[in-house]
């Protein structure tokens, strides 16, 4: 059934046909699921959360929990950090970028660790969640990704 | 949608949608939304044709004129272009540039 070219449709008649209409059909099991994609196609209203929460501050967005450090430079602290793969240490306040990669340049410490909660980012177009966290891009994510509202268990 | 030279998009449908002929209606699966989505006699022929080949907002309007009952053929530009939107916002169809699903 995977290819409309075999369908049987040419029993209808020309010039007999009403309007188009495309209707979504509900099913009960299917709801979580389609919340989901409705969530996918919502990106339109430009809704941009905080790329990280705190844990007590858990929302409704599609989040998953990825390790922080807080980091101090000569003995004065200097934010918490989040280690992204391509951009190196962000602030995870401000989004600024520590300027320097995962090796800590001398005079910086790392005191404690922690974590946060990130936004997930899934493939518009296959469903499928980015394979690394990262911020995209810090003033405006990516328009090719998306993160939702939704019912599935990160 | 004319571009912005003026040329028309063309849009094909995903080729991981699943359907099934319900009567003379269309029932299609979206595997990544799982929607189900029932389309009449005139919008799964629309669809059909995109699984086929790309189509314009233009050459669905002609499929709609060919296939459109007598007083309706007049409208068909416009029905074809309120499908075009309502397909594409569905994922039914996405432009033949970013083709998914293949």
């Amino acid at each position: 059934m995977n290819s409309l070219d075999k369908s049987l449709r040419r029993r209808v008649v020309k010039g007999s046909l009403a309007a188009p209409v495309v209707l979504t059909v509900s099913s009960a099991s299917a709801t979580p699921l389609t919340s989901f994609g409705r969530c996918l196609r919502n990106d339109h209203l430009g809704r941009q959360p905080a790329f990280f929460a705190e844990s007590a501050k858990a929302d409704t967005w599609f989040r998953k929990p990825v390790d922080v450090v807080r980091l101090s430079h000569k003995g004065s602290a200097r934010g918490v950090f989040f280690l992204d793969p391509k951009l190196g240490y962000v602030n995870v306040r401000d989004m600024s970028r520590a300027g320097f990669g995962s090796r800590l340049p001398e005079g910086w410490m790392r005191e404690s660790a922690g974590k946060r909660w990130a936004l997930v980012f899934v493939d518009k177009q296959n469903g499928r969640e980015y394979r690394d966290i990262t911020l995209q891009r810090p003033a405006g994510y990516s328009a090719t990704t998306v993160s939702c509202y939704t019912s599935l268990r990160a | 949608m004319p571009d912005a030279d003026g040329t028309e998009d063309h849009y094909v449908a995903r080729a991981d949608l699943r359907w099934r002929e319900l009567g003379d209606d269309l029932l299609v699966f979206h595997p990544v939304s799982w929607d189900v989505h029932l389309l009449n006699a005139a919008a799964g022929m629309v669809l059909e044709a995109c699984s086929r080949a790309p189509q314009s907002s233009p050459s669905m309007a002609q499929l709609l004129v060919d296939w459109l009952a007598d007083d309706l053929r007049a409208d068909a530009d416009g029905l074809a272009r309120s499908l075009l939107v309502d397909l594409s916002e569905l994922g039914l169809i996405v432009p033949v540039s970013q083709r998914a699903g293949a």
